[in-house]
């Protein structure tokens, strides 16, 4: 695993050794799903070999059906740890009796082999207990999360078995739902407002009438991104996860607690905040965390449709097999829609849909406007290294270049005007838009002490903004930024407050109806927040203080028996 | 006079009796339903969970979260969470008014909680 460079960002993707083949297993996974073209039996014996080609794709070796003492499904080596996996995909869950075969199969191996078993269906809770409470962890319990997480790329196979070897070494749990394995375990960090590293005025250069404000700062993220939800309430992403910040209360806490997120975020009608992290798309509502879309090549980023559908540009890998694609994601891993996109390979840094018709990208070869699958007509921009885009109306979109400049260029003359230069560092940017006109911007200012502080800014405009563009799906009011302060004001010249959380997290919370606290989570919930046989409860104790209602109810009657004759009188 | 506080002090002790307070510990976090509010206290913003006597000698479950000013210092007589400033942690829930003994309660928080489990 290496970490690769995106606009001097670290977005540490992972490279994939073979991403064609791993589109093909993504678009197979689909029919398997559905039993197109398969018998049950036949997609059992298929999904071994997909789990092997998959592993593949990640350059991993791997051998299907290996007969000696007892078949297995797949062996395959990583990190010098030996694993065999026995696979399974039937309507009914794995029991006790499954994964007892490949745990007799791991000790007839040699001492250190680990067994990992598939269930695509799950585990019944027998099995999960037998293997929890057994004498010797020896096998890995995954499910169909997992294995699309890993074939999607959201969590590559050797990240995933890392993942898992230390949950089971550290906390002796053999099944770790895929939300608890990559949940981030750092408290969200804001400081409100003007950082440090940022020495002298905002606006370096702007037209009468336009100003700026720094709202606040992440003191280190090796990712940025930004989404407005409203004027008070915007998503960012860092690399620890995406806080939701209320820039009126001043409070920040996780909507989506995954580290290793990157880019802008969506966010649809039902509140789900969708993701992009490493190679594949998830959705994070709640608490459950599912694999969207995967095997995307080279730098993605996520764009809403105005028929609120949700699409993934990837730029392709420079002299790869796979160029620009724009994708429109379906439900579930499989059901995504790829056409490519002629925008050089490794080139492009952003896009977004300006029109139901046409999408518009922007890099280092200019801006693009284009049909999906058809020729580009391309417009040149006067900017270093543009990366930040947002659409503003049909016909004009706003650029974020180098050193930072803001540019809006008009999609039908070409002609552009620059709208803003900041005192921020480099060229990485995302921005967003508000209704009012109002412009976001997250940027890099001058690291120091090797951390990478970005700041977010507020720029008052007078652009014309489509509100449309601002709220497709009507995404405002149906998540709501925290409403109470956790993050520190930097006029109070205070040291900023980092949420002590020392101890992985087991399961993020979020509900998107109500506001969550500054570390993410709702103080007051009325629905229940463990799952369904996952708690112990304990009641309070009533027979008591029915006794006492008892015993008081008597004790009125006595009293008001006693009075009424004396209240009657002599007479 | 006297009817009128038995009165009064009937009806306290009948909400009490028909709305119990219900501790849950479980796998995504801790939630207490007590008759003022309903508090989660999710994992990953638990720092620490311990079971300790406070006022009164009676025996609470606290826990020691960012944010524990959130909550009230007093929360009436719902029996939910409320900030103690003197330790910066919360009073989740009072175990004396709990059917369950203390022990139970001290192995479910190990079983869900893990290491955040401090000093009980």
């Amino acid at each position: 695993m290496h970490a690769g460079r995106f606009g001097g960002v670290r977005t540490q993707t992972v490279p994939v050794f073979d991403i064609v083949r791993l589109q093909d297993l993504i678009s197979e996974y689909r029919g398997l799903r559905r039993l197109e073209l398969h018998t049950p039996q036949t997609r059992g014996q298929r999904l071994n070999q997909v789990i092997a080609e998959m592993l593949r794709c990640w350059d991993i070796e791997a051998t299907t059906s290996i007969r000696s003492l007892g078949e297995i499904d797949v062996g395959f080596s990583v990190g010098g740890v030996r694993y065999v996996v026995e696979a399974k995909w039937e309507r009914a869950k794995a029991d006790t009796g499954h994964v007892a075969k490949l745990q007799k199969r791991v000790r007839q191996r040699f001492a250190g082999t680990c067994g990992v078993f598939l269930s695509m269906s799950g585990y019944s809770r027998e099995a999960l207990a037998d293997v929890a409470h057994g004498e010797r962890l020896e096998v890995l319990l995954l499910d169909a999360s997992h294995f699309e997480a890993m074939l999607a790329g959201l969590v590559p196979p050797e990240e995933m078995l890392s993942l898992l070897l230390d949950r089971a070494s550290f906390y002796g749990e053999a099944h770790t739902p895929l939300a608890t394995l990559i949940v981030s375990t750092v408290a969200p960090h804001v400081t409100f407002g003007i950082p440090n590293q940022l020495t002298g005025p905002l606006l370096r250069t702007a037209p009468p009438g336009v100003t700026g404000e720094v709202l606040f700062s992440v003191p280190d993220s090796n990712q940025l991104g930004l989404v407005c939800l409203d004027p008070e309430h915007l998503l960012v992403t860092t690399q620890h996860g995406i806080m939701a910040v209320d820039l009126a209360s001043r409070g920040a806490g996780w909507v989506v607690p995954v580290s290793g997120c990157h880019r802008s975020p969506l966010v649809d009608t039902d509140g789900a905040v969708v993701f992009t992290r490493r190679n594949g798309v998830g959705r994070y509502r709640s608490g459950e965390l599912t694999v969207m879309a995967g095997g995307f090549a080279g730098d993605t980023c996520l764009m809403r449709h105005p028929d609120g559908s949700t699409w993934v540009f990837s730029n392709g890998e420079p002299g790869g097999a796979i160029g620009a694609a724009v994708t429109r994601l379906g439900g579930r891993l499989g059901d995504e829609e790829r056409i490519a996109h002629d925008y050089p390979a490794g080139c492009a840094m952003n896009g977004c849909w300006v029109s139901s018709g046409e999408v518009v990208a922007v890099g280092s070869s200019g801006l693009s406007v284009s049909v999906p699958g058809r020729a580009l007509r391309w417009l040149r921009v006067s900017q270093a290294n543009p990366m930040g885009l947002v659409r503003l109306t049909p016909t004009s979109v706003l650029t974020g270049g180098d050193a930072l400049s803001l540019r809006c260029t008009s999609l039908g003359s070409g002609q552009g005007v620059e709208v803003a230069g900041l005192n921020l560092h480099g060229s990485v940017n995302e921005l967003a838009v508000a209704a009012d006109g109002s412009v976001y911007v997250a940027a890099y200012c001058q690291p120091t002490d090797g951390r990478m502080p970005f700041v977010v800014a507020r720029i008052r405009t007078a652009l014309e903004v489509d509100a449309a563009a601002v709220a497709p799906v009507g995404i405002t009011g149906s998540v709501a930024a925290p409403a109470t302060g956790g993050a520190t004001t930097a006029d109070a010249a205070q040291p900023t407050i980092a949420a002590p959380s020392a101890a992985p997290a087991l399961s993020g919370q979020w509900s998107a109806a109500v506001p969550p606290s500054a570390n993410g989570w709702q103080v007051s919930r009325h629905d229940r927040g463990n799952r369904q046989g996952e708690y112990v409860a304990f009641h309070g104790r009533s027979g008591i203080y029915w006794a006492i209602v008892g015993i008081n109810v008597l004790l009125i009657l006595v009293l008001a028996c006693h009075r009424r004759p004396r209240d009657l009188g002599p007479g | 006079m006297i009817e009128v506080f038995l009165v009064a002090i009937t009806i306290g002790f009948g909400k009490m009796a028909s709305a119990p307070i219900r501790l849950e510990i479980g796998g995504q976090g801790i939630q207490v339903f007590s008759r003022s509010d309903t508090s989660w206290f999710p994992w990953h913003v638990l720092d620490r969970v311990e079971v300790m006597r406070l006022e009164g000698g009676n025996l609470h479950l606290v826990a020691w979260c960012a944010g524990a000013n959130m909550f009230p210092e007093f929360d009436g007589y719902g029996g939910g969470a409320r900030f103690l400033p003197r330790l910066g942690a919360v009073a989740v829930c009072p175990i004396n008014v709990l059917r369950a003994r203390r022990h139970l309660i001290v192995r479910a928080l190990h079983a869900y909680g893990g290491n955040r489990v401090g000093t009980l």
